[in-house]
């Protein structure tokens, strides 16, 4: 225990982590459209963290550069220690202290969705790959920190897989399991992560762990060893770069939502149920009257819980959407279920089927401003409400293309 | 009782060889090792305190068997002092000694309090290093050199860049500690050399040339009127041969 007491005195975590949890914090809370069900707030949690991950790299780095100087009275060649215990311990010291700051963030954003969120699975796997994560970061860090002697080439080599991370997870879409530990959005409600691909990540993580440990062993007594090890892990990076992160997303084991009785059903997630009185009244004020020229579905669900042919099924794409929020998420959805007649089909975006869209969604919001004020040459009748259900029914007709 | 054998030692970078065939023993006691700049005493330190792998020959800790730059039970028993040490300057001092005393596998809990009492840094052990002076820093560095009581202590050029008061305060420790271990204190100023007194090593090219007490240095001249005129002397000899 004294070591370890020790190992978190001497680390730069110690300032890191206070700095990074905050940063976290600050990225989870301000990008809260991704916070709501528990398996996107781990999410957002872990993805978080990727901002602290120049920290992460530079405070392990200057971990393993502090008694690099051989006139440093720390300087470990000279101790009774061997190479790989002062590397363990080292790295020991600067992951609790990561890994501390990850908990902290995690928990301050899980309580955010706590008591408004029902949870449907405690997300265990997408934690545990934050670790993986963060332990294999730490790692290279005290393998960059034992190779570079200046704080101006660690400051680079930390910010360097940072800007790459960026890159990928963000520039093309399509992220690596190199650097990024989940991609935003994989993680919708009614999803968990695959154990396949957390397996697989987690086992990038340990070699990546494992390779850099080395490394940052063999730098002073087998530098031959160090280089191999190198290899083996650019290789492997190079294959899990080229084999793509693979499919992420599975459905939770067990569908759980609640419903509600209006006009038509309404469904949503469990985890989502704070929606579900506002949505009901917007699904209601959507389609009231409509019956009069249209069939109408027999239930409205959130996307992921399961359909019939006469279920409209849409995605809420953000935390804490109000009733404008909810109807324009629903609007185009249910749109192209009343064109097509519940039948498999596109509607093709233009103009008539935009304002019909906006009609919907101004029936819901009526403090909105009205189609007509966007559009004056559709001819939205001004008469009374079965006139402009006849002119929104016509405006569809024709306009669904079949799969 | 000799505590430090050295039979043979080389070392070199690259294609120089700076140690050419080191024999020395080192006992309990002060020894000074002398020498003009790139004579050689540093790298003999380092090599000494397990910095460089030795190119030839051997270096063995009391009684143990085998080569101690290569044992790292013995380097534990040897305490090194660097020219100019670094110190990281956002640990306390008493961290900083408790982390020597780990990487030596010291087990004595009492052990980092006595070496910061030593070297009269106990009240400033909850400092960070990088508010202390270059005087305290040198003696923290000390402080982790002392730790665990090695019974082989060497400082390479200790006094620099202190002042007076400073120095004398150093000195004070090195005596102290040299009552019960062996204490090599290299320097290239002979009037460190007179204030310390003890044993004289004279490096001069990589090889020992004189081996004996301060007056035995002094004695070498002509006139055995001063140090200055006997390393002189001696230089002069080791320079003609």
């Amino acid at each position: 225990m004294r070591s370890l007491a020790l190992a978190l005195r001497a680390s730069w975590g110690a300032l890191a982590a206070p700095a990074a949890m905050l940063a976290a914090v600050a990225y989870g809370l301000l990008n809260n459209g991704w916070v709501g069900a528990w398996m996107e707030t781990a999410q957002t949690a872990v993805n978080a963290f990727t901002l602290a991950l120049p920290l992460i790299v530079l405070a392990a780095g200057l971990d393993a550069q502090r008694d690099s100087d051989v006139s440093s009275p720390l300087y470990p060649g000279r101790g009774a220690r061997s190479g790989v215990v002062i590397t363990l311990w080292r790295w020991v010291g600067i992951t609790s202290w990561m890994l501390a700051a990850f908990i902290a963030a995690s928990a301050t954003l899980l309580i955010t969705t706590w008591g408004r969120s029902d949870p449907i699975e405690f997300p265990w796997l997408v934690l545990t790959v934050g670790v993986g994560w963060i332990a294999a970061h730490t790692a290279l860090g005290l393998a960059l920190g034992a190779y570079l002697p200046r704080l101006g080439l660690l400051i680079v080599a930390a910010v360097a897989p940072f800007l790459l991370n960026v890159g990928l997870a963000y520039g093309t879409g399509s992220p690596s399991a190199l650097l990024t530990a989940l991609d935003n959005g994989v993680l919708a409600v009614g999803t968990r992560l695959a154990p396949e691909a957390a397996a697989r990540q987690l086992a990038w993580f340990c070699a990546l762990t494992v390779g850099g440990l080395i490394v940052a062993t063999a730098r002073r007594s087998k530098p031959w060893l160090g280089m191999a090890a190198a290899g083996v892990m650019v290789g492997l990076g190079l294959v899990s770069v080229l084999t793509g992160p693979g499919e992420r997303g599975a459905p939770v084991a067990e569908e759980k939502q609640i419903c509600a009785e209006g006009v038509v059903v309404v469904c949503v997630w469990k985890e989502h149920a704070y929606y579900l009185p506002a949505l009901r009244d917007v699904t209601d004020a959507m389609v009231e009257d409509l019956d009069t020229a249209l069939p109408l579905p027999d239930r409205v669900a959130e996307a992921g819980l399961a359909l019939s042919d006469s279920s409209v099924s849409f995605y809420i794409g953000t935390q804490n959407a109000g009733p404008g929020m909810l109807a324009e998420y629903l609007a185009p959805d249910l749109v192209r279920w009343l064109a097509c007649e519940g039948t498999p089909g596109e509607v093709a975006v233009s103009d008539d089927v935009l304002v019909r869209e906006r009609w919907l969604a101004w029936r819901a919001v009526p403090d909105a401003l009205p189609p007509q004020a966007f559009d004056e040459t559709h001819g939205i009748p001004e008469g009374p409400i079965s006139e402009q259900v006849d002119w929104f029914a016509a405006g569809l007709d024709g306009e669904c293309a079949p799969l | 009782m000799t505590i430090l054998h050295v039979r043979g030692l080389e070392q070199g970078y690259g294609r120089s060889l700076v140690l050419k065939g080191i024999d020395l023993d080192l006992d309990v006691g002060l020894t000074c090792l002398l020498g003009l700049n790139g004579a050689g005493k540093t790298t003999l330190l380092r090599t000494l305190a397990g910095d460089l792998a030795p190119r030839a020959g051997s270096v063995s800790l009391g009684d143990r068997a085998g080569d101690a730059v290569q044992d790292r039970a013995s380097l534990a028993g040897i305490g090194y002092l660097a020219q100019d040490p670094v110190l990281p300057g956002h640990m306390s001092v008493r961290d900083v000694v408790e982390y020597a005393a780990w990487l030596k596998g010291v087990q004595d809990r009492d052990a980092v309090g006595l070496a910061l009492e030593q070297v009269s840094m106990s009240s400033q052990a909850r400092d960070r290093c990088r508010t202390l002076s270059g005087g305290m820093r040198r003696r923290v560095a000390l402080a982790c050199a002392l730790v665990g009581l090695p019974p082989v202590l060497l400082l390479d050029e200790p006094t620099v860049g202190l002042d007076p008061e400073q120095r004398l305060q150093l000195r004070d420790v090195v005596r102290t500690v040299a009552e019960s271990a062996a204490v090599v204190v290299s320097t290239h100023e002979l009037a460190e050399v007179a204030a310390l007194g003890g044993r004289v090593i004279v490096l001069f090219d990589g090889a020992v040339v004189f081996s004996d007490t301060v007056e035995g240095l002094r004695s070498h001249g002509p006139d055995s009127e001063s140090l200055e005129a006997g390393f002189a002397h001696l230089l002069r000899q080791e320079r003609s041969a």
